[in-house]
Order: structure tokens, then sequence, then C-alpha cells
């Protein structure tokens, strides 16, 4: 016999606990939940209509002068909203798909992978502004060059704007991370470790 | 009888499952009231679902312990931003029995020890499931939860033994 088995008939028969009326029950199942899933599916909210209004404030300046990059735009409007609507609708199929009945491993799984799709839809995002910005520093620096003008002060003006750009696609990417790191560290944390117990486990 | 009626029947009968998890989850008095709302709230929500397809404490420990695994809470604090009913505030503890509860003692606070996935280990383990069972909810396959099962046991046997309960 296991020396644990003397705890069992103890532990079965344990009676010793808060006891909870009916109306206090009542009462709870009124009350919102405080789960993780719904946490993630707040902040995932706000991040993917954030992602949405971002794009509205994306740089467009008046191109027709410039038919190529009139085209350029028009291509890239049309795969930005397709990948948005791609994203949106992963993350909403994986968030439908998680239920406290299933298996430990394939709940955490589940919202592990829900957060994912909008982790995606996030760096998918910053690296469109970053793409955008590029596209107007090409349009722009066509447009500044002077052919007139001598060599080297063309060269100075692009690397001017090069620079620019450069700071302002850092400056996005630090604070992309820095959110990161203070919202979902702490937040998943103890999520993950507990994942990574389990699936460890399968792995050894 | 409403659905809601029914379900509060059954969770006021089958209340010791849930106590049990958020003991062995937490030792502060508030963390467990919180955990405790938390899965009355989950098994609300999945309980039409539920209805007639397993026995209600089959079902009740899993949820509960999907809830205790992935809730987030801070490191001292309970995460529950809603204020714990007025009405709740009259729960208390009761007074501890040294004498007849020593033993019980022991095993929570070794449990405590345990890592998340651990404490779920043990807890279907002293509630005697079988290891279909334990590796069905769980989501392992059952090799997988035999061996860990049996290292869990041999961890918290050690912890007894360094208190004096073995």
């Amino acid at each position: 016999m296991d020396e644990l088995d003397q705890f069992k008939k103890q532990w079965q028969e344990d009676e010793n606990f808060i006891k909870v009326d009916q109306t206090d029950i009542k009462t709870m199942l009124h009350k919102s939940s405080t789960s993780i899933v719904k946490w993630i599916f707040m902040i995932s909210l706000i991040e993917l209509s954030l992602g949405i209004i971002l794009s509205l404030l994306l740089p467009s300046s008046n191109r027709n002068e410039l038919p190529f990059f009139h085209f350029v735009d028009y291509a890239s409007e049309v795969v930005f909203y397709c990948a948005i609507a791609y994203f949106i609708y992963n993350f909403f199929k994986s968030y439908t798909s998680i239920s406290s009945t299933s298996s430990t491993k394939n709940l955490l799984s589940r919202i592990l992978e829900t957060r994912k799709h909008v982790e995606n839809y996030i760096k998918f995002n910053i690296y469109f502004i970053m793409y955008s910005f590029f596209i107007s520093f090409v349009e722009l620096a066509i447009r500044k060059i002077n052919l007139t003008n001598q060599w080297g002060a063309n060269f100075l003006k692009v690397i001017a704007i090069a620079v620019l750009i450069t700071l302002v696609a850092c400056l996005f990417i630090s604070i992309f991370k820095f959110y990161y790191k203070i919202v979902y560290r702490r937040l998943l944390k103890k999520l993950n470790n507990n994942y990574e117990e389990l699936t460890r486990l399968e792995q050894e | 009888m409403n659905l809601e009626q029914e379900f509060v029947i059954l969770l006021e009968k089958n209340q010791n499952i849930i106590h049990k998890i958020c003991k062995i989850y937490t030792d502060q008095e508030d963390v467990h009231k919180d955990l405790f709302q938390e899965i009355t709230i989950q098994l609300w929500h999945s309980y039409p679902k539920f209805r007639g397809e397993a026995k209600f404490s089959t079902w009740a420990y899993r949820i509960g312990l999907n809830t205790a695994i992935s809730l987030f809470r801070n490191k001292k604090k309970a995460i529950s931003i809603i204020p714990w009913d007025q009405a709740l505030e009259k729960i208390s503890y009761e007074e501890y029995d040294p004498q007849k509860d020593d033993q019980l003692r022991y095993l929570y606070e070794a449990i405590h020890h345990l890592n998340d996935i651990e404490k779920a280990l043990v807890y279907l383990y002293l509630e005697d499931k079988d290891y279909t069972e334990i590796a069905e909810t769980l989501g392992i396959s059952e090799v997988n939860a035999r061996v860990k099962m049996n290292r869990t046991k041999t961890k918290l046997k050690e912890i007894l033994k360094k208190k004096g309960a073995l």
C-alpha cells in the first residue's frame, strides 16, 4: 500500500470548508467572470481595432502624378484588408473553440493560440507601417531629387530622409516590444509555464 | 424547476469538490473565495451543454481544475476587480481542530509546494480517479500520466517526510 493512501480517506471525508448556500451561489452566477480568456478577449478586441485605426493614419500623399505609386497604393490596400480579415477570422475561430470542458492541455493551447493570432496581427501591422514608410520614402526621394542639382546635394537629401524613416521605424518597434513585455509576459507567464510542463511530459 | 435552480441545488450539494480545488491552489481566504466564484461562473456557463451527459462531480472537477490552472492572479493578491459581494462576507473559515485535522493540514501544506500541474495530479489521485480519466482530464497520454504521477507522489512524500508527517 502506498504511504500516501492513509491520507486518502481523510481527504475524501474532509468537510471542513466554508459553506456556500443557495443564495450565495445565485449571487455568484450573476457576477462577471475574471478568467484570463475574458481578459485576453477584451485586450485583443482593443488591439484589433487599434490596427484598423492605425491603418487610417498611414502616410498617404497625393500620388496621382506618379501612376506607378498609385498602383502600389491600391494593391497594398487590397493586401492589407485581406490580411486583416484573415487575422480577425482566425482570432474568432480559435476564440470560440476555447472550452473549459476540454482537457487542460487542449484548453491552454487554445488560449495561447488565440493570443498568437492577435500577436501576428499586431506584427503584421507594424511591418505594414514600416513598408508604407518605405514606399513614401522612395516616392519622396524620387520627387525631391532634382536632376539639375549636384549629385552630392541629392545624396544628402536621400540620406536625411532615410535616417528619419529608420528612426520612426525603430520607435514603433520599441513601443511594440515594450508593450508586449508589460502586458503579456506577466499575463501569460503562468499559462505558458503550465503548458510547457504538460508538453515537456510528452516529449520525454 | 428552472435551469438555474437545478444548477444551484446541484452545486450546493457538490460544493466540496470545488472547495478542495480552491484549497489546494491557495491558502488565502480571499483567493479561495475568488476562485470558488470563478469556477461557479465557468460551471454555470457550460451547464446547458453538460446536462445529463456525465456525473455532475466528474464534470465539475474538470472545469474546476482547468479554471484554477488558467486563472491569472497576482502573486500575493487576488486578481478579482469585482468586490466580493457583501452578502458573502458572512462566510468565514470554521475554526480548525488541530487534533482532528493535523494530518490533513500537513497534506495541504505539502501540496502547496507543488506546481499547478502536480497539484491537479495529486487532487485526481486523492479523489481516486483512474489513469484513463486522469490522462483525459489533463490531455496527456496514460503512460505519461503514470510517470508524472509517480514522480509527483515521490515529491509529495519527501515534503511530508521533511515535515514529519510521514
